[in-house]
């Protein structure tokens, strides 16, 4: 018997299984798992379990769909307190702020002697995000691990709408701006979108999470614009199904 | 017997004086049984997309003839209502303009003159006034206590909200009014103190969506405080009827209306604010001097439409409650 944590993610569905101290993590495409693992039994709508090779055990679930979706067959938390336990669960830390950079979300949560003190979340627009980013690697034809070691020469980039910011970077292709300097000005970019909101939660001690977290460049571009250094946190993109496990 | 339509609270025991129905444009729009069609109307009629939606509304009220006659407050509150008040001249609609005094030293005589013209605008005399005002001082104690009930947890924030946001006009007969909220009164004073754990004010203008109370008290929390719609019902007490306008926090700066705020967070025991605020409206900005003035959580919710509260915004607010709630477990 496994204890599940589930963070339903726009992008991706990150699971952590847990049996005793063993925690193992699986990603899976969003739309895929809604269409492969989940199922409405009469009045209810319930997680199959069919991907686990055993049964499930405790199971907490977290993520977008928690107004929209109440699976019958998980303990539904909010994402903020499921990343801030994440958070707290892996730095050991009680005073910190914490950048969750994730698909379409933007995160920023201060925490203070162990408890939330505030947050902030993208409400809005999605432009400081992993989908945001997919766009990008998709116009410039270039990975995002090749995006993501992208730091020198950034062009500038003004647009403050995901959409017409592509028309912006087509523009800048045109102009024969090198790709890499492109690159480095979409991170920039999502940078300096970033940074007003984590400059309203000042810490001591910065900590970055989610897919987007995981990226050098944007936590390059982010560290200069707050004028301090941010850690990633060891399992960036499931740091929400660890909190998930931890509640 | 005129229907007088005004943008926003103006001293209604003028138009009551003049033996003229006063009309909140505001909540006809928001009322109607689709306000969509108004804001679809006005933009139709060339009005900014980019434009608030309050002000579309109010357009759409107007020019679909709810009204007769029109007070436009020109100062003190949107200074769109100014292009508004100009778009309904030039329709051929009556318009009588308003203005609350901003940063004046005298601004209680500049009230005073303001107050004097729209009698003189309504063919009212002022003592004529003074003489609604002690009738409808009446039901402002009522008001009153009806807040406080709320306070008590007897009676929740969306009903303080429509009782509130209602007496701008009192739904233009003030005696029904009356009656209507004295039944309310009796009912809610046999009823049990239904007060949660976490206490919540809504600050800034009232807002567009129309199930937020009924999601956020469905979360736990109570919703003690409305801030502006207590002001729209002019809660001073000063005997001097141009004082308690003068009193009134709402068209003034925002400091005056963060001592407010302040005051009522210690009084109501609030944990945490919702400032709401709507989009393309010049009041976003002042976010910025309420986040730094109060010292209690404050999220700021920003609606645009009509309707339900969107998914995104409901996260953010559950989010907001969770964490009082831990706050104030300790």
């Amino acid at each position: 018997m496994v204890d599940l944590g589930i963070d339903l993610g726009s992008r991706f569905v990150k699971v952590g299984l847990k049996s005793g101290d063993n925690i193992e993590f699986k990603l899976y495409d969003t739309v895929t798992f809604y269409r492969d693992f989940v199922k409405r039994e009469g009045e209810n709508i319930k997680i199959n379990f069919d991907f686990l090779d055993t049964n499930a055990g405790r199971v907490v679930a977290t993520g977008y769909g928690r107004n929209v979706l109440s699976f019958a067959n998980a303990e539904i938390i909010s994402e903020i307190k499921a990343h801030f336990k994440g958070a707290k669960v892996q730095t050991g830390c009680d005073n910190f702020t914490l950048i969750d950079l994730g698909g379409q979300d933007s995160k920023v949560i201060k925490v203070v002697n162990g408890f939330i003190e505030d947050f902030i979340m993208n409400d809005k627009c999605a432009a400081s995000t992993g989908r945001f980013l997919e766009n990008a690697a998709n116009i410039l034809k270039m990975q995002l691990s090749d995006i993501a070691s992208s730091v020198d020469n950034p062009v500038k980039l003004n647009s403050t709408c995901a959409i017409f910011s592509e028309s912006e970077i087509i523009g800048k292709i045109a102009e024969g701006a090198d790709f890499r300097d492109i690159a480095a000005g979409v991170c920039e970019s999502v940078a300096k979108r970033i940074a007003p909101l984590v400059k309203r939660l000042k810490s001591e001690r910065y900590f970055i999470s989610g897919g987007v977290g995981s990226i050098y460049s944007i936590r390059y571009f982010l560290e200069k614009e707050i004028g301090q250094s941010i850690e990633p946190l060891k399992n960036c993109q499931f740091n929400g199904c660890i909190g998930c496990l931890n509640y | 017997m005129k229907k007088i339509g005004f943008t926003t609270t103006i001293p209604v025991e003028i138009v009551f004086a003049s033996k003229n129905i006063p009309v909140d444009l505001n909540n006809v729009f928001i009322t109607s049984k689709s306000p969509y069609k108004f804001l679809e109307y006005a933009e139709d009629d060339g009005l900014p997309r980019n434009t608030c939606n309050w002000i579309k509304g109010i357009y759409t009220a107007v020019m679909k003839s709810s009204v007769d006659e029109v007070i436009a407050v020109t100062q003190g509150d949107c200074s769109n209502t100014h292009a508004l008040m100009e778009l309904f001249e030039n329709a051929g609609v009556k318009v009588h303009p308003f203005g609350y005094p901003f940063g004046l030293d005298d601004g209680y005589e500049y009230l005073r003159n303001e107050i004097l013209n729209l009698c003189k605008g309504l063919d009212v005399d002022f003592d004529e006034v003074l003489e609604y005002k002690d009738r409808i001082d009446i039901i402002r104690k009522k008001l009153r206590h009806l807040d406080k009930l709320t306070v008590q947890g007897k009676i929740s924030g969306f009903e303080n909200h429509i009782w509130l946001v209602t007496s701008t006009d009192f739904n233009g007969d003030f005696i029904k009014y009356e009656n209507e909220l004295d039944k309310f009164i009796k009912e809610a004073e046999k009823r049990s103190n239904t007060g949660k754990k976490v206490r919540l004010g809504f600050i800034g203008v009232p807002t567009i969506f129309d199930d937020i109370y009924q999601f956020v008290e469905s979360k736990g929390a109570s919703v003690v405080f409305n801030e502006v719609q207590r002001q729209f019902s002019i809660p001073s007490t000063s005997d001097d009827f141009i004082q308690r306008y003068i009193d009134y926090t709402y068209p003034y700066d925002i400091f005056k209306r963060v001592a407010d705020i302040k005051t009522q967070i210690v009084e109501r025991k609030i944990d945490g604010i919702i400032h709401y605020v709507q989009s393309f409206c010049y009041r976003q900005i002042q976010d910025v001097i309420i986040k730094k003035s109060l010292d209690i959580p404050v999220i700021t919710i920003e609606g645009n439409d009509p309707g339900n509260v969107d998914a995104r915004t409901k996260i953010r607010l559950e989010s907001f409650i969770e964490m009082l709630c831990e706050r104030k477990n300790g």
